[in-house]
């Protein structure tokens, strides 16, 4: 999501599932359930499992969400929204969008806030 | 190189002003900062990096925007004796007359094999391109001395460069800390960073990609949000500014610009 500023500029907001504590074929699977979002992962050296962050640009896939976490059981510290925000200005700010509050209705788990001043 | 311990200079005056060669600013350092001694130097980013206890002051002389900053002999003394090493960056009009000085110190057999010398682009705001080094004492005493053989073969006066009023940077005693820090002069300011590597002000992902010459400022932004997300860290965790650097190289590495 960008936010119009003055002279083209803008700021950035970007909405993103973490799922944290996933092994190896929970990962593939997940993967490949969704076919159009973007997924990066990463393995944790420590415990040798998987942090899967999966951008969220369309509530489409909500359901895909919801279903993922029951089928997998996986606890409600174990995943959450990851809302980045980068801006070229020291005021500013945004409104969650609905599809984003509905999405973490549906789904619950933590909301953790990652804010960038570039 | 002016000693301020010793009121000398450690290579003759370019200029043969005072009565001694080795004598700097007339016995009177307080009320001058030997301009014509080469030892002005416009910089894009000086970054000291300390290993131990240390701490330094800046005078501004005036209220002018700083980007010309006079380094003491004492200065880096200071520096070297901590076992510690600067990374010199510097704009490209001082690069051209450094570059071509330490070529002949190269030819002199003054700067020892091994120097990290390095020319990489910045952004315009810091001089376009730069040139860079890792120092020891020996080469950092290199560098200072190349400043006042170019301007004595250039012959001419002043500072290689035109700027505002020069800055004098002193050192002002020590400061005990636990762990190596570092500060940053940028042409600006000083960014001194604390014992665990985190800079003590505001902007450290700009100064960093203003540091790596990195262009993309949202892409580079959008990288690290997606890093500490996958680093396990939570919102409000932070970075400290050597892993930023650390990731811009990456960025930079994997396509970023």
């Amino acid at each position: 999501m960008k936010i119009p500023r003055d002279e083209n500029n803008f700021d950035q907001v970007k909405f993103y599932l973490r799922l944290i504590n996933i092994n190896e074929l929970m990962k593939n699977e997940i993967v490949s359930k969704f076919k159009y979002e973007k997924i990066k992962f990463k393995r944790n050296k420590d415990s040798n499992s998987f942090v899967l962050l999966v951008e969220l640009e369309e509530i489409s896939n909500a359901d895909n969400v919801k279903l993922i976490i029951k089928d997998y059981s996986i606890s409600e510290d174990g995943y959450g929204l990851w809302i980045t925000y980068s801006s070229k200005y020291d005021q500013g700010g945004f409104t969650l969008p609905e599809n984003i509050i509905r999405l973490h209705r549906i789904i619950g788990g933590k909301i953790d806030f990652s804010i960038i001043n570039i | 190189m002016y000693d301020a311990r010793f009121g000398r200079w450690l290579s003759p005056d370019p200029y043969g002003e005072f009565a001694s060669p080795y004598l700097g600013m007339g016995n009177n350092p307080t009320n001058g900062i030997d301009p014509d001694g080469g030892f002005n130097i416009p910089i894009g980013t000086l970054e000291f990096l300390f290993s131990a206890d240390f701490t330094i002051a800046i005078a501004q002389a005036t209220g002018t925007l700083l980007n010309e900053v006079v380094v003491t002999a004492s200065l880096l003394d200071k520096i070297f004796d901590k076992g510690a090493y600067v990374v010199w960056r510097l704009g490209s009009g001082l690069k051209q007359n450094l570059s071509w000085s330490l070529d002949r110190l190269n030819g002199a057999g003054q700067i020892a094999n091994g120097i990290n010398r390095t020319f990489v682009p910045l952004i315009p705001e810091y001089g376009g391109d730069s040139w860079e080094a890792e120092t020891n004492r020996t080469i950092g005493t290199a560098i200072g001395t190349s400043f006042q053989t170019a301007a004595m073969l250039r012959g001419g006066g002043g500072s290689f460069l035109p700027g505002p009023t020069p800055v004098l940077v002193t050192p002002s005693g020590t400061m005990p800390l636990a762990q190596p820090f570092s500060a940053i002069i940028d042409g600006s300011k000083i960014h001194n960073l604390n014992a665990n590597g985190k800079k003590q002000d505001l902007k450290q992902v700009d100064d960093a990609a203003k540091q790596l010459g990195i262009k993309d400022r949202n892409g580079f932004s959008e990288y690290i949000h997606e890093q500490k997300a996958l680093d396990l860290m939570g919102g409000k965790d932070t970075y400290t500014y050597q892993r930023l650097l650390e990731l811009g190289r990456e960025f930079l590495a994997n396509g970023g610009y």
